[in-house]
């Protein structure tokens, strides 16, 4: 196993598509699957992550180096020096613009944090297509999702008339 | 089903197709109800995915409350939370979409409907005792293995009293807790409950688990009796309203059932049964059942169990069991109790409906293990539970004394440390290296290499952490009594139970360290020449003044 620095172990990790990225084990252990892995000592040197390419297993390293309790947080936010609350705060922040993302690569983060089992990454995901379908019209959710209405017209009506009680 | 192909589904659910219908009922989850009835609005798998039975039974229990079922998840929710009035057209006839099919939801809605009397299962390995007198099961039994005792509840009213429809005719009015796997307390008249029981298809039922029957109904005590075999309970010294919870009077359905669990503070249990069959599936103390992870919180010793439901476990995990790993096993009959040790690790599936009664005791034999599991610290209550794997850094996974047919799973999981991020309600597991460093194993890994797990307790007790000291330890939130009561409790036993004392001793020194405080006690009155202790105040347990 490489070691960057003295004390810090490092693993790689392998998107399906040949990218190969070096990462502090406590960075990868922000997975609860790469977690089991390494624990269970299936992981020797380098993971392969199945169905998630490069360019989605370098945001969900991007936001699990951004998530790493204290040592090894990126940016100057060095938790001794933070109050608790305002690093929170900062994280939250931090979290809106990473999410800023177009819809087929929040879903596929979704899928991501999903496999790897990253709670934090989950949520926000999940959360952040929950707010494009809460308190918008029908109109809005299907465009917003790509979805195509496929009712026919009259099983249209009656489900929207099943359903009156969550339009009042 | 292959052929009516899925052609349906990317349309339907545009960018969200890529997501497994497993994840996308979890996203749908975290919707509110009146955004689940405008997204099924939207096309018709999202029509599907909304109208989920589980979908609304999770939105119910979220909310929580008085309980009155309204036929379907759905329907109660919306009732519950006023969205629709009792007599509105909510009556929707089922509606069938060509073009879609899921394994998932196909494999959910498989478990609800699965009818269990059929599913009983018992190879003779628990054994069946008709008459056992009280030495017979002390110096077999107790504190070793389960054993089904045939006769002991024969004179019980129970027996005649506790049918579902004599039940429901002397106590339908009468308000009973419900057991499930939501935050939220959910309580429920007997003749509600019963009506739900017998409309419902869930697939991890609700079911009637009640600690205070006693209050709420109390001619049920005169019911039954508690076996001679297990009158010596030593938390009868504390006051009723001090006491851990200890009774239970439980009415289940098919398909519910307590899930994988280690009882309460390491106490043991009977569990008889009135009506029904119970299968029970049980493991020795250390022996992790496959598809369960045991996390215990380095920071107070909090336990907390992650296990697929009894169903889904039997459905899915056990027909992957090697013959070496599969459980004991047996089904209760009606009328016939079932003995439970200490540390056992036990699971339960009602195969039709069920009404039982079960008690959870600490007597001598259990003593000190209950003593131990009150310890500050994790380290041995992870041990307990999970043997040596609980141990960081180890990998010694023998396991002593397992009885015939069981021996250590490939499925065992254990996470010994595990950071509780306050607040958010998140859990997020913290490398064990540097958690567990801050405690000294030294001393035992060695003596370690050579040994293998056993439930004495003289093996457990080397996985205190010594240094913790319970005055100024947080006090596991798990543990079956709080920190006062429990030297209360010491206390009481050492003044009622003159003639246990040489156990209370021992008890109390895994529990509240007495002896180092005794020395301390010692020293002060050698150095100001003060008279001895009497026998009676010689457990140092007071409220400050021994520990100054």
């Amino acid at each position: 196993m490489a070691t960057r620095e003295a004390g810090k172990k490092m693993i790689m990790l392998k998107s399906p598509d040949g990218m190969e990225f070096e990462v502090e084990e406590a960075v990868a252990m922000e997975s609860q699957t790469i977690r089991k892995m390494i624990e269970d000592d299936c992981a020797d040197t380098a993971i392969l992550i199945p169905n998630i390419n490069s360019k989605i297993l370098s945001r969900v390293i991007e936001y699990c180096n951004k998530h790493v309790p204290t040592t090894g947080a990126t940016g100057a936010a060095a938790s001794d020096t933070v109050a608790p609350a305002a690093l929170a705060e900062d994280l939250k922040i931090w979290d809106a613009e990473f999410i800023k993302v177009n819809r087929a690569t929040r879903f596929n983060l979704i899928q991501a944090a999903s496999y790897l089992n990253i709670k934090g990454l989950l949520d926000l995901t999940s959360q952040t297509t929950i707010d494009t379908i809460s308190d918008n019209s029908l109109e809005e959710i299907r465009s917003f999702l790509s979805t195509k209405n496929d009712y026919l017209p009259e099983e249209e009506q009656t489900i929207r008339r099943e359903n009156q009680w969550a339009f009042q | 089903m292959e052929s009516a192909g899925n052609d349906r589904r990317g349309a339907a659910l545009g960018g969200l197709a890529v997501l497994p219908d497993e994840l996308l009922c979890a996203v749908v989850d975290l919707l509110q109800p009146t955004d689940i009835g405008r997204l099924a609005c939207v096309s018709s798998v999202m029509y599907i995915l909304c109208n989920e039975e589980p979908l609304w039974m999770s939105k119910y229990l979220s909310v929580g409350g008085h309980f009155e079922y309204k036929g379907s998840w759905k329907k109660t929710t919306l009732s519950r939370l006023n969205l629709c009035s009792e007599n509105s057209e909510l009556e929707q006839k089922a509606r069938h979409f060509d073009g879609f099919n899921s394994l998932y939801l196909y494999r959910r809605w498989y478990r609800c409907f699965t009818t269990l009397s059929s599913y009983s299962f018992d190879n003779g390995h628990v054994e069946r005792k008709d008459d056992l007198s009280l030495d017979h099961f002390r110096s077999q039994y107790d504190g070793k293995g389960p054993v089904l005792l045939g006769k002991l509840a024969e004179s019980w009213p129970a027996r005649t009293k506790w049918s579902m429809q004599q039940l429901v005719h002397d106590y339908g009015e009468v308000t009973f807790r419900i057991s499930q796997r939501s935050p939220k307390k959910i309580i429920m008249k007997l003749k509600d409950y019963v009506s739900y029981m017998e409309l419902q298809h869930d697939e991890d039922p609700l079911y009637i688990f009640d600690d205070k029957f006693g209050e709420s109904a109390p001619a049920l005590l005169e019911d039954y009796r508690v076996p001679h075999l297990f009158q010596e309970d030593l938390f009868d010294v504390l006051d009723y309203e001090q006491r851990p919870a200890f009774r239970w009077f439980i009415i289940g359905p098919e398909r519910s059932g307590a899930s994988w669990h280690v009882d309460p503070g390491l106490t043991s249990a009977w569990n008889t049964l009135l009506c029904g069959r119970k299968r029970w599936a049980l493991y020795p103390p250390g022996r992790v059942p496959g598809g369960v992870t045991v996390h215990v919180s380095a920071e107070d010793g909090d336990v907390d169990i992650e296990t697929p439901t009894s169903l889904q476990w039997w459905l899915d995990i056990y027909p992957h069991l090697a013959e070496h790993e599969k459980p004991l096993e047996c089904t209760q009959l009606p009328g016939e109790t079932i003995f439970v040790p200490s540390g056992w690790w036990h699971c339960v599936l009602n195969l039709e409906t069920t009404v039982a009664v079960t008690q959870n005791f600490v007597n001598q034999s259990n003593f000190e293990h209950v003593c131990l599991d009150m310890a500050p610290g994790h380290c041995h209550k992870g041990v307990c539970r999970a043997g040596l794997l609980a141990v960081p850094g180890k990998s010694v996974r023998d396991i002593e004394n397992h009885p015939p047919g069981t021996i250590t799973s490939n499925h065992n999981d254990m996470t010994c440390t595990e950071e509780r991020l306050k607040g958010s309600g998140s859990v997020r597991d913290s490398n064990s290296e540097s958690q567990c460093s801050s405690f000294e194993f030294s001393d035992v890994d060695k003596s370690l290499e050579n040994q293998v797990f056993s439930y004495d307790i003289g093996f457990l007790s080397q996985f205190l952490e010594k240094e913790k000291d319970h005055y100024t330890s947080v006090w596991s939130p798990t543990n079956p009594i709080g920190q006062r009561e429990a030297r209360e409790w010491l206390r009481r036993l050492w003044v009622l139970k003159p003639e246990l004392r040489g156990l209370i001793w021992k008890g109390a020194c895994l529990a509240i360290n007495v002896d180092k405080w005794y020395a301390c006690l010692e020293e002060i009155r050698a150095c100001h020449s003060l008279p001895a202790p009497s026998e009676d105040e010689k457990l140092p347990v007071g409220t400050g003044l021994h520990c100054l």
